[in-house]
């Protein structure tokens, strides 16, 4: 009889199984009455099982934040930010969380905010689409022309092609930036070694919640991970568990 | 003479005590006229209420000084040795006229005589920046006072302790501490009343230690009061101090014992003993009396409560006016609602305008006004509002309500003020541009201007999180996607091949001439094979001109000249000039006099022979195209 219980409960078990989704409101729950802790938890279920969303990243980059995890939290933005840039939110709690690393998303002055804002207004694949749609166009327009009728003004065809290659463009470089192998310091602060093992001198750190960016000049060595840091024109190598890649 | 000393010695603790009190919202309000240096002009005045009091009144002496800001200095009155001197509190106002503030503030003073006679408050002078202005003298004639206007006795002594030994052995001094009521609302007012018996002089200043008023907002309520009167036929001199409480919770609250120190003077002891040097020398002797705690029961007010109502309690009324009745589109005018009467002023709240469609609206100012008269608090205070019109015409402003807890009643009731109707015209040209107002909100203390409640930033934090009911999964971006890169190369495959299309045409389509050389032989190696038609006709003649004619149209195609228009000397020339070896040109000089033979004499021709012209015609210009390349 106990033996039948159990494998009723073990074949019950997966119909009873939470989803991604029932662990994300479970966790907007904890967040809502500021169990913060126990939200990373059920948000992190939700991502390990595999489930990708903007929201998810957006919520857990909360949750941690509340919890005082700065750099887990921006590198949850930051995906959430790739996945939707055009969430305001999320551009606006990355900032935050960017400026509080010393690191901020956006420029000071008003001319480099909007032109930020213009240039990840749209998502990528938005931008995507718009390419894909004027692809499209050029096609129609090269089949009638090719076929003897000319249906639309050469010097709109043009302008159109100016368009297009500004919109190819900016679409290039969102996906370069997009595709550039970065990643965050999620430990406390990261020491940057000279070469990947704890002989070699460390030659400077990088403090949680900086971005890095992870260099693939080379086999990354078990445990350790080559890194850089373009703008003071530094790399060097950390363990790879004060790093993860956004 | 005793009397006296008790007055002086406690009057003296009642203003170090009420002072320490009054200052702290003194101060502050001082502060916040002081923060701001703005040097502006400024006048002092000051009246008494009456000119003449008997010994046991007071007059109260109202010191004003008004200016054109709010940046008002605080006055420091000069000694007055003939009068005991109680702040009463103050009172000020601010208005705004034609964006220009004026503000006053009033000090009320009530000035008990020591003595009689004609005396002159001499003039008050106040200092401020760098400017000074002072008021008149004023003459207070003192004259005689009844003594037994105070009645011996009626002072409300219910609950009182006593001393049990009154009848046998009369104490010198005892103190007592009552209430006027032991069940109230919260907010309605109690009045504590302390009071010091004495009958023997008090050599030095007493130390009074208050009793403990937790749960209460507490006001004092000057002048202490000295008379005398009889405890079971014993004259004692009294002097009376009041208090407000204000309960602010319900349930049992407890006003304390307080304690007085009291050194006496007391010749009754035994001259030998050790008390009797020490007064001998001024030390006196020694008492600390208490008074008993007192129990109140402060009841919760009556449910249901009004949905506007929020915390007053006591009796008040609410009046309404405006600065200007007429004004213009743009034009700021001032609001002034009051709400006056008894009860505890200070914790009056906010008054909220309703919605105002026609005005743009800025919190001026609250100022409260606070007098103790009878032994109450009583008092206005004043909510001043700047609206700026917008539109023009005759503009309603509505009426607003003030519901209040009346504790003479026991009920709730709405007092509402008057609604005013303010006639706006058209501004000019611009005048609807307004001036623009600072962004920190609430009033100016350095200009007395009014300001726009702009916006201000407490913190800065992350938003919220996002909590939609369903939650899509997200892929890959599209880019990354494969059906979509393959759509992608195929879109990009088709639209270069109908690049290259265009170009094919364009470069090759368009040269008529080129068409022609590249499709000669094609069209040759067509039109040969028409040439068995002729034959299984048996028309050798037809044959013959069919095969002569293709090849004259494949040489006109391959050396770029119109059919026909040259002859076999000529194409031989030309072939020669495009590099072709002679036996080429030999090829095509037997096989064009061949198949004009053919033409002119068909009855000496056999098909075979016509057939074996085929074939040589055929590998005539299968050399020629190979040897051949195009020239323009």
């Amino acid at each position: 009889m106990g033996k039948i219980i159990i494998i009723g409960l073990l074949l019950a078990a997966p119909v009873f199984a939470e989803t991604p989704q029932d662990f994300v409101k479970t966790g907007n729950a904890a967040y809502a009455e500021g169990k913060f802790s126990d939200a990373v938890q059920k948000y992190q279920s939700a991502a390990d099982s595999g489930f990708k969303s903007w929201v998810l990243e957006y919520n857990l980059g909360n949750a941690y934040y509340r919890a005082g995890l700065l750099g887990k939290s921006i590198l949850h933005y930051e995906r959430a930010f790739h996945m939707n840039s055009s969430q305001g939110d999320v551009r606006y709690n990355l900032n935050l969380a960017t400026t509080k690393a010393g690191e901020p998303e956006f420029s000071s002055s008003v001319l480099p905010i909007f032109a930020w804002q213009l240039f990840y207004g749209l998502t990528i694949n938005a931008l995507t689409l718009f390419c894909s749609f004027f692809l499209l166009f050029f096609i129609a327009i090269a089949g009638f022309a090719l076929a003897g009728r000319r249906i639309i003004n050469p010097d709109a065809v043009i302008a159109v092609g100016f368009l297009f290659i500004i919109l190819a463009g900016w679409t290039g470089i969102r996906i370069y930036l997009l595709e550039k192998p970065e990643g965050v310091v999620v430990s406390s602060v990261a020491e940057v070694r000279s070469g990947p093992n704890l002989t070699y001198p460390a030659n400077f750190t990088v403090p949680e919640g900086r971005r890095v960016l992870l260099l693939q000049e080379q086999e990354p060595i078990q445990g350790w991970l080559e890194v850089g840091v373009p703008q003071e024109g530094l790399k060097g190598w950390v363990p790879d568990t004060s790093i993860e890649a956004i | 003479m005793k009397t006296g000393k008790v007055n002086v010695t406690s009057r003296r603790w009642q203003v170090t005590r009420t002072g320490a009190r009054m200052a702290l919202p003194f101060l502050a309000t001082c502060h916040l006229l002081l923060a701001t240096v703005f040097a502006a002009d400024f006048q002092v005045s000051a009246g008494l209420d009456r000119n003449q009091i008997s010994l046991n009144e007071q007059a109260v002496l109202s010191l004003t000084i008004s200016g054109s800001s709010n940046d008002l200095p605080q006055p420091q009155l000069p000694g007055f040795a003939d009068f005991q001197i109680y702040n009463a509190g103050r009172s000020q106002n601010f208005t705004w006229v034609n964006g220009k503030a004026s503000a006053s503030v009033t000090y009320n003073y009530v000035l008990t005589p020591l003595k009689e006679g004609k005396f002159q408050i001499p003039p008050i002078r106040v200092q401020f920046q760098g400017q000074a202005s002072q008021t008149q003298a004023l003459e207070l004639d003192v004259v005689k006072g009844d003594a037994s206007a105070v009645t011996p006795g009626s002072a409300h002594l219910e609950g009182e302790t006593q001393p049990a030994q009154a009848a046998h052995n009369p104490p010198g001094v005892f103190i007592t501490g009552t209430v006027d009521k032991s069940s109230v609302y919260v907010g309605e007012p109690v009045v504590f009343t302390f009071r010091l018996y004495n009958r023997v002089p008090i050599l030095s200043q007493p130390a009074y230690q208050p009793p403990e008023m937790t749960g209460f907002w507490t006001e004092d309520l000057p002048p202490q009061r000295n008379y005398t009167t009889n405890v079971k036929g014993i004259p004692y001199n009294v002097t009376e101090v009041h208090t407000a409480l204000f309960p602010s919770v319900p349930g049992k609250a407890r006003v304390g014992s307080a304690s007085l120190t009291v050194n006496l003077e007391n010749f009754g002891t035994d001259p030998l003993g050790s008390q009797f040097f020490a007064q001998f020398f001024g030390q006196g002797e020694q008492k600390t009396l208490h008074t008993e705690p007192v129990s109140i029961s402060v009841h919760a007010l009556p449910d249901p409560k009004p949905a506007d109502f929020k915390g007053a309690v006591g009796d008040y009324k609410l009046s309404a006016e405006v600065d200007k009745e007429k004004t213009s589109v743009g034009q700021p005018i001032t609001l002034t609602l009051t709400v006056a009467g008894h009860g505890n002023i200070k914790s009056l709240p906010e008054l909220p305008l309703p919605p105002l469609t026609n005005f743009r609206t800025f919190d001026a100012n609250a100022a409260t006004n606070i007098e103790k008269k009878d032994g109450q608090v009583q008092g206005s205070k004043v909510f001043k509002t700047v609206l700026i019109p917008t539109a023009s015409g005759e503009l309603t402003i509505p009426s607003v309500p003030f519901v209040y807890f009346n504790t003479s009643e026991r009920a709730y009731r709405t007092v509402r003020s008057p609604s005013i109707t303010v006639h706006v015209v058209p501004g000019a040209a611009g005048a609807n541009t307004l001036t623009p107002l600072p962004a920190s909100g609430g009033m100016n203390p350095s200009s007395g201007q009014t300001q726009a409640p702009g916006i201000k930033l407490l913190g800065e934090d992350i938003r919220y999180i996002r909590t939609p009911n369903e939650i899509r999964a997200e892929g890959e971006p599209l880019y990354r996607q494969k059906w979509f890169r393959v759509l992608h190369i195929f879109l990009l495959a088709v639209l270069a091949l109908g690049g290259l299309v265009k170009l094919y045409f364009r470069l090759f389509m368009s040269n008529t001439a080129l068409y022609r050389f590249r499709k000669a032989h094609e069209r040759a190696v067509a039109a040969i094979q028409k040439t068995e038609e002729h034959l299984s006709k048996n028309d050798i003649k037809g044959a013959g001109g069919h095969l002569a004619d293709t090849l004259q149209d494949f040489l006109a195609a391959k050396l770029g000249v119109d059919n026909r228009a040259f002859s076999l000397k000529d194409i031989v020339e030309r072939l020669k000039s495009r590099g072709l070896v002679s036996h080429t040109g030999e090829k095509v000089r037997n096989i064009w006099e061949t198949l004009d033979l053919y033409q002119f004499a068909p009855a000496q021709v056999r098909p075979e022979e016509v057939r074996a012209a085929m074939e040589t015609v055929g590998h005539v210009m299968e050399e020629i195209e190979k040897e051949i390349m195009w020239a323009k």
